[in-house]
């Protein structure tokens, strides 16, 4: 009799020993699991940061570049505006509001 | 002794801008907000504000927009807006101004105005400076630029697009183009387009404008857009992606049109240097991938180049105050428009 109670007591104690180490064991996992997940969120948010500096500085070259590409196409192509250019053009403006100054007066 | 001011002023639907020969430069909403009743004007002092203190007030006021189509309504109203929107512009960069002091105007409008419209600017600054230029907005862009030869300008306000053939000579009529076209009517289709996909949504002309200059793309990006909009005042997260570039796309193809007709009808020898010289400005050009889609439009054609100009927003009055300040005396002597 004695001795059954000392095996059931043993068995029990056992089995909550092992319950015991299976949650601590659980606990530990869950832990290096969250730890993980938020590496791996703080890699992803940095990678992101790191795509959008990319992406702006590829914007940014871009736009250096075309002016640049755009004044090549120019230099092959354009007279460059010179002073005299510029007063045909003043000369054109002056032409053209004298013209509107008229005409506005032919309306009420 | 008497200073001499330059200024050039861009006055646009939705915004306007001025830029001196002092080196200042401001710019506003183009709008009055007048106070409704007798409560707003004990808050805020006055019968009326201006520009950005309108928009953010304007429930409590009645705001006058007086610009449609790039140029200014004929109702008194708008005049009057109009007025207070220019002594507001010339009083902000012009502090120093004092009794005597000249004040040389050059105005953009809009590159196919009528006359009425320009005699209505013409009467409304009048009273407010000493000398006034009137100047096609594409081609003060153009004179901003120093891009005199074979190329195009691509100026997308919000009330009109204007696009200008530039070849060395003064640009004719037969060499300008404006299209009704343009922010205000992007703005139009992406709220009808917001609404057809997501009928409860609640929008407004300032949601629409915002989602437009923030998201606002052409170009074959893939991936959402997400947007917080709210329904019945509960707010939630919508994808416009796909509205988003229809839309703007809709903007892009009359646009592409015309600039197809002004190098399809222009001496054949250039029509290769006028495609790759295309300079896309205003408010329009920060569209994402505007340039890219024109040039695509252009492939047909034997392909082009386009070019997003840097400060989309002060370009139409820095190319303003060049023409004004380059303008020999004798000119603006000859032109008689003069305060009273």
């Amino acid at each position: 009799m004695l001795s059954s109670v000392i095996i059931a007591k043993g068995l029990f104690l056992a089995t909550a020993g092992s319950w015991v180490t299976s949650g601590i064991l659980l606990a530990s996992v869950y832990k290096r699991l969250n730890t993980l997940n938020k590496q791996q969120a703080q890699q992803i948010s940095q990678l992101q940061q790191h795509q959008k500096t990319l992406r702006a500085h590829l914007e940014a070259l871009r736009q250096q570049a075309e002016p640049l590409m755009i004044r090549e196409v120019s230099a092959m192509q354009q007279i460059p505006a010179e002073k005299g250019t510029k007063s045909a053009f003043l000369q054109g403006l002056l032409k053209s509001n004298l013209k509107l100054q008229q005409d506005m007066k032919l309306i009420s | 002794m008497p200073a001499t001011f330059q200024v050039g002023i861009d006055l646009g639907t939705s915004r306007s801008t001025i830029t001196t020969s002092t080196g200042r430069r401001f710019t506003t909403a183009t709008c009055v907000g007048y106070c409704k009743d007798v409560i707003a004007r004990k808050r805020f002092g006055r019968d009326y504000l201006l520009g950005e203190e309108a928009v953010a007030n304007r429930l409590a006021l009645n705001v006058v927009w007086p610009l449609a189509e790039g140029v200014v309504c004929e109702d008194d109203a708008a005049v009057e807006a109009t007025r207070l929107i220019l002594q507001h512009l010339l009083a902000q960069v012009l502090p120093e101004r004092q009794p005597g002091d000249q004040v040389y105007a050059a105005i953009g409008v809009p590159a196919q105005a009528s006359l009425r419209s320009k005699k209505i600017i013409v009467q409304i600054t009048q009273p407010l400076v000493d000398k006034l230029l009137i100047v096609s907005e594409a081609f003060a862009v153009a004179y901003a630029l120093d891009r005199f030869d074979e190329c195009l300008i691509v100026d997308i306000g919000a009330g009109t697009t204007d696009l200008c053939r530039m070849h060395g000579a003064f640009a004719e009529e037969e060499d300008q183009v404006t299209l009704t076209e343009a922010g205000n009517y992007l703005d139009q289709i992406l709220h009808d387009a917001i609404l057809q996909k997501y009928p409860d949504v609640q929008l407004s002309a300032g949601i629409v404008r915002t989602i437009k200059e923030r998201h606002g793309y052409i170009s074959d990006m893939t991936g959402p857009v997400i947007v917080q909009l709210t329904r019945q005042g509960i707010p939630a997260e919508y994808d416009l992606a796909d509205v988003l570039q229809h839309s703007c796309l809709q903007l892009a193809l009359p646009i592409s049109r015309a600039i197809q007709t002004l190098v399809g009808s222009f001496d054949p020898d250039f029509q290769a240097a006028l495609r790759h010289n295309i300079i896309i400005a205003g408010g329009g050009s920060r569209l994402q991938g505007i340039d890219k889609a024109i040039e695509k439009s252009l492939a047909a054609y034997g392909g082009g180049r386009a070019t997003c100009v840097d400060d989309a927003e002060f370009c139409g009055s820095i190319g303003t105050l060049k023409l004004c300040a380059d303008m020999p005396d004798e000119y603006w002597e000859q032109l008689y428009i003069e305060a009273p």
